[in-house]
């Protein structure tokens, strides 16, 4: 592929959020995201993987500016979004938009297809006749699956399915740059998870979209990405291109996290599974070592003393003392 | 296959409705299942297909809006029908169940402790508290908690949920029941703790040669712990018979569709993961009023006329009678393939 432009570039992210400090609790810490700098290209999925807590929502939150940035640069088409205002943040939202986990809950129960799809257009494209509105909406929810007579329906007349392509289309009807989809098929069964990962696909090359896609199921990642960002306790283990990832993970947290997930394949030749003891320590602890130390296989005394620093490693970046 | 066994648990032409104030749901319509002594029996199916709620009528937990007709027959009893003192002895003791949400199947209000004890002592009155703490101990440690004494005096709430899930398989496993009912008991959990799960239940299956049922959508972990495979639609079976047979094999087009519409994580990472997934199109059918012919015919992509008229039984295959499909259509896996690549 030739070099291409790049939409996203973070650098050094951290978010932390304090915890505490009132009359009976001790002040404390959350180090949900700590120095994680990855950049996506213009029609590429990048995809954040990890268990619950390792800071994959937060990051992509913070990514959009809906968690306060602590440190570290986030510039979406040539602009630092740390830098700028809220009020300058919200008029930027229009490159930016997201899809929600759960499709029912994410649209208001109370407004019917069309004002839920046509909302990001009064924040964005203020100036349209009511005409020009109509017509954007019935576009949208044309190239989304959607027939334009259910643009009078309620959410609660829809399957989980169909609410998440209106959730989407609410996202592409602003033409985005960059889409943020936080777990965007976890909640749907199979067959209806397959419809909607086929239309991200489709519209992300029609209309040549970056992806940020979140996810915990590796096998839906798998599918998707073009990029993976490895997270553990906020902190990046292993990024680059996901086919080389999954093929050969190099960082010792990686290779356990997709040894684990269940795969139908009855020829024989699975890896050998490396069960991972423990659980995710606390957020609040500040590591001064590799924070994954504690459960690593591999872990040497060096580990838990010196935090290993992002280098690159067989086409990928690893944060490691002793990878492969 | 040699003489036939006989079943340690039969489901018989089992139905379930739910009276609602929209009308009768028909979440159930006429399975049959025999669940053999010491097998891994996996249950799969989207939402609402019933794979749940078949079991819980198995140990008389349906809501109160439900009514059933068949026959689960266990020990010369048919569970369906058996008044809840004579089914308390089996349910817990012989049958024991372990749930999704281990949040809301614990009492938030008991320690893990009171809540152990009293599963013990229900069934074993003459056990003394001693050295039904002691069996407790035991358990957890089986389950791989560490530090057993200290968490059998902590609340839920103090407990991850991978450890409530291990003190939920533990509770199960107390009485040394026959058949354990895992209902996507590793669901709520991270991958990585759900390995950890699924190891210890295996080795505990292995150990006690109990029978386990477990119900999932995960494709990929019937895969991986199951002998057998159930795969349901719409209150019915579509497909019955070995995991490896079913799943490399597929007869049935319900079977086949699940399984192209599954990313999968294979080895082979070059050529799967941009390939598009196969989606089966439609939604489930509303079980107030399911179609009259097969349930899947309207999302078919093999279906002709006589699918839209009749709903085929469950039969064994003509070339392998330990499998079962309930389909009027007769390809091969390869026609089927091709038929769904095609569309309709």
């Amino acid at each position: 592929m030739a070099a291409s432009e790049t939409i996203l570039d973070v650098e050094n992210l951290s978010v932390h959020f304090r915890l505490g400090g009132g009359l009976f609790s001790r002040r404390s810490t959350v180090r949900a995201v700590e120095n994680v700098s990855f950049s996506l290209s213009r029609g590429e999925t990048l995809s954040i993987v990890g268990e619950s807590g390792s800071g994959k929502s937060t990051l992509a939150r913070a990514v959009l500016r809906l968690v306060p940035i602590t440190k570290g640069s986030v510039v979406l088409n040539g602009e630092n979004l740390a830098d700028l205002s809220d009020s300058e943040v919200r008029k930027r939202r229009q490159n930016m938009q997201m899809v929600f986990q759960d499709p029912i809950a994410s649209l208001s129960p109370r407004r019917t297809v069309e004002q839920i799809i046509s909302e990001p257009l009064n924040v964005h494209f203020s100036g349209l006749t009511r005409e020009e509105r109509a017509e954007k909406v019935r576009e949208t929810m044309d190239a989304i699956g959607l027939l334009p007579d259910m643009r009078n329906r309620y959410p609660h007349e829809f399957s989980g399915g169909q609410a998440q392509r209106i959730g989407i289309a609410r996202a592409l009807i602003v033409e985005p740059t960059l889409l943020v989809a936080d777990e965007p098929v976890s909640a749907l069964d199979v067959s209806i998870q397959a419809q909607v990962l086929n239309l991200l696909a489709d519209i992300k090359s029609q209309r040549s979209l970056s992806l940020l896609f979140i996810s915990h199921d590796l096998s839906v990642v798998q599918h998707v990405s073009d990029h993976l960002l490895v997270l553990y306790l906020g902190h990046v283990m292993e990024v680059g291109p996901a086919a080389q990832i999954y093929a050969n993970p190099q960082n010792p947290y990686t290779r356990a996290l997709l040894s684990a997930v269940p795969t139908i394949d009855f020829s024989g030749t699975k890896p050998q599974r490396t069960r991972l003891t423990g659980e995710l320590p606390s957020p609040t602890v500040e590591h001064k070592g590799c924070p994954f130390a504690s459960r690593c296989p591999k872990a040497q005394p060096a580990c838990s003393t010196e935090k290993p620093l992002l280098r690159q490693i067989e086409g990928r970046d690893v944060a490691c003392h002793f990878p492969g | 296959m040699s003489a036939p066994r006989t079943p340690l648990l039969s489901i018989k032409d089992l139905h379930i409705e739910f009276d609602t104030p929209d009308g009768t749901v028909k979440a159930v319509n006429g399975i049959n299942i025999d669940l053999f002594k010491g097998e891994v029996l996996g249950i799969v199916g989207e939402s609402g297909s019933g794979k749940s709620q078949s079991w819980m009528a198995t140990l008389g937990l349906l809501a109160e809006n439900a009514s059933t007709s068949g026959a689960v027959l266990f020990d010369d009893h048919n569970l369906l029908n058996l008044p809840t003192r004579d089914l308390n002895p089996i349910r817990g003791n012989r049958i024991a169940m372990v749930f999704q949400d281990p949040m809301t199947s614990l009492n938030p209000y008991l320690t893990v402790e009171t809540q152990m004890i009293e599963a013990l002592r229900i069934h074993q009155k003459d056990m003394s508290k001693p050295a039904a703490r002691q069996r407790c101990i035991q358990m957890l440690d089986r389950v791989a908690i560490p530090d057993a004494d200290r968490r059998l005096k902590q609340f839920p709430h103090e407990l991850s949920g991978g450890m409530r899930q291990r003190v939920m398989i533990a509770l199960a496993l107390l009485n040394d029941p026959e058949i354990l009912i895992a209902d996507e008991p590793t669901t709520a959990l991270d991958v990585t703790i759900q390995a950890e799960i699924l190891d210890i239940l295996l080795d505990l299956q292995r150990e006690r040669g109990m029978a386990v049922v477990f119900i999932t959508h995960d494709l990929g972990v019937v895969a991986e712990i199951c002998s057998r495979v159930c795969v349901m639609y719409a209150g019915q079976l579509a497909e019955v018979g070995p995991v490896e047979d079913v799943f490399t094999d597929a007869r049935h087009p319900y079977t086949l569709s699940l399984l192209k519409a599954t990313p999968r994580a294979a080895q082979d990472t070059t050529e799967q993961s941009n390939e598009a997934l196969y989606a089966i199109p439609g939604a489930p059918p509303n079980m107030r009023m399911p179609p009259q012919g097969c349930p899947f015919e309207p999302r078919c992509a093999c279906a002709n006329s006589e699918c839209s008229q009749e709903n085929p039984k469950l039969e064994p295959l003509d070339d392998a009678p330990e499998r079962l499909k309930a389909c009027f259509r007769q390809q091969s896996s390869a026609e089927l393939t091709e038929a769904l690549n095609h569309g309709r």
